[in-house]
């Protein structure tokens, strides 16, 4: 009876439960706490429930030292912290990667940083295998209109495979090679379509001259950049803006490719308020000029 | 590694749950106006020395008021207090009121059981 009593005294007096009913609704938030905390105990890959504890702590203190903003605004941001929780424990993110699977999920391509380089090496083997090799480096300008596309490979860029393609019996060296700015083999075996070849269908033109004739028309519609590497070195060529340079070194022809693919980076970073530096020295012309 | 065990622990978990469940319930019922129950004894003062008075010992009183003003009243301690100067000699039918509480303003006195007491105050020879 006494030991009733100062339970009934002690409750009322330093717990603030009055009656009955004060307790089951204590008993109500500790069981959703212990519910709450057991399933964020759940993820063993973020301290979540450490997240939890040190919110309350905050808000326990507040309440308790009377920081009366600070208690307002842990209670106001509740939801916040708690939908986050909620949107970050793993098996919340493992259901949404189920969920996900019934999409299309794109694996992840390893895009190589000197795929350039690999391309123009295996153009070059190819080339002294006596095969002309015309890559067309497709910007931001889409080519959808003015190539065909037998196939489509999107495959990024790896020398094994740039060198079976370009040795296979199917490789035809005087279709196109089509290559995104990325780094992407996009198809190959491409070929102009009507609407540049019609435009030079009343003209006169030489054989060896009417790649560099449609690299011209091609590209002063669009952004792309053109490759050509010739089993005559004489006559390998880079076409952009509708300008061609021609009798261009391997190496020259990498650095202004890589030149032109940095000037468009710089373009948009400049659009992006991320440099104003105006001088640009990567213009197509100042190189065309040297 | 001992910390993180500690962390897991489901005995930790439980403890925890208690104190949060226990500090959300705190925090949210602060302002929830609630009634208490409870036992006070009948006290008598300015009483001569040769008085004897006879009385109830205690009357049960019903208040209510926001929890956080409830906890700050100190209930167990406090007494219905009777003026003993205003009592005659013999039998003396009191009506009790809030103001024989001394409840501060925010408490509301709902109930008194009983509202009426009978008070005898004597003369020792």
């Amino acid at each position: 009876m006494i030991v009733t009593e100062s339970m009934v005294y002690f409750a009322n007096k330093y717990l603030q439960i009055y009656s009955i009913t004060d307790s089951v609704e204590i008993l109500f938030f500790i069981v959703t706490t212990f519910k709450i905390s057991s399933w964020l105990n759940k993820d063993h890959t973020k301290p979540l429930l450490l997240y939890f504890y040190s919110y309350f702590a905050i808000l326990f203190s507040s309440f308790f030292f009377q920081l009366t903003t600070v208690y307002h605004v842990m209670l106001a941001t509740a939801p916040i912290y708690f939908v986050l929780l909620i949107v970050h424990h793993q098996k919340n993110l493992q259901k949404n990667f189920i969920i996900s699977k019934n999409r299309s999920l794109t694996p992840a391509t390893t895009v190589h940083k000197e795929w350039l380089e690999t391309l123009v090496r295996s153009c070059l083997i190819a080339s002294h295998h006596k095969k002309n090799v015309t890559c067309i480096i497709e910007q931001f300008d889409s080519l959808e209109t003015l190539i065909e596309k037998p196939f489509t490979l999107d495959i990024p860029i790896q020398k094994h495979i740039i060198d079976i393609l370009l040795e296979s019996v199917s490789y035809n060296d005087t279709k196109l090679i089509l290559v995104d700015r990325e780094g992407t083999l996009i198809s190959m075996n491409a070929s102009w379509s009507d609407l540049i070849t019609n435009e030079l269908i009343f003209n006169q033109i030489n054989e060896n001259q009417l790649q560099k004739e449609y690299a011209k028309i091609s590209t002063s519609k669009t952004d792309a950049i053109l490759l050509h590497i010739n089993s005559e070195i004489q006559h390998n060529f880079i076409a952009h803006q509708g300008k061609i340079i021609s009798n261009v070194t391997i190496d020259q022809a990498l650095k202004l490719i890589k030149n032109l693919l940095y000037k468009t980076d710089h373009k948009i970073s400049s659009l992006q308020g991320v440099n104003h530096d105006s001088k640009s020295p990567y213009a197509f012309s100042s190189l065309h000029k040297n | 590694m001992i910390q993180s065990h500690l962390m897991l622990s489901r005995h930790f978990i439980k403890i925890n749950a208690c104190i949060v469940g226990y500090g959300i319930w705190i925090i949210f019922s602060q302002y929830q106006i609630i009634s208490h129950t409870m036992q006070i004894p009948l006290c008598f003062y300015k009483v001569d020395d040769n008085q004897i008075i006879i009385a109830p010992d205690n009357i049960i009183i019903d208040i209510s008021a926001p929890r956080k003003i409830l906890q700050k009243f100190d209930a167990y301690n406090s007494a219905i207090h009777i003026d003993a100067s205003t009592l005659d000699l013999g039998n003396n039918h009191v009506m009790l009121v809030k103001e024989n509480l001394f409840l501060p303003d925010e408490i509301n006195l709902i109930n008194l059981i009983p509202s009426h007491v009978q008070i005898q105050l004597q003369k020792v020879e």
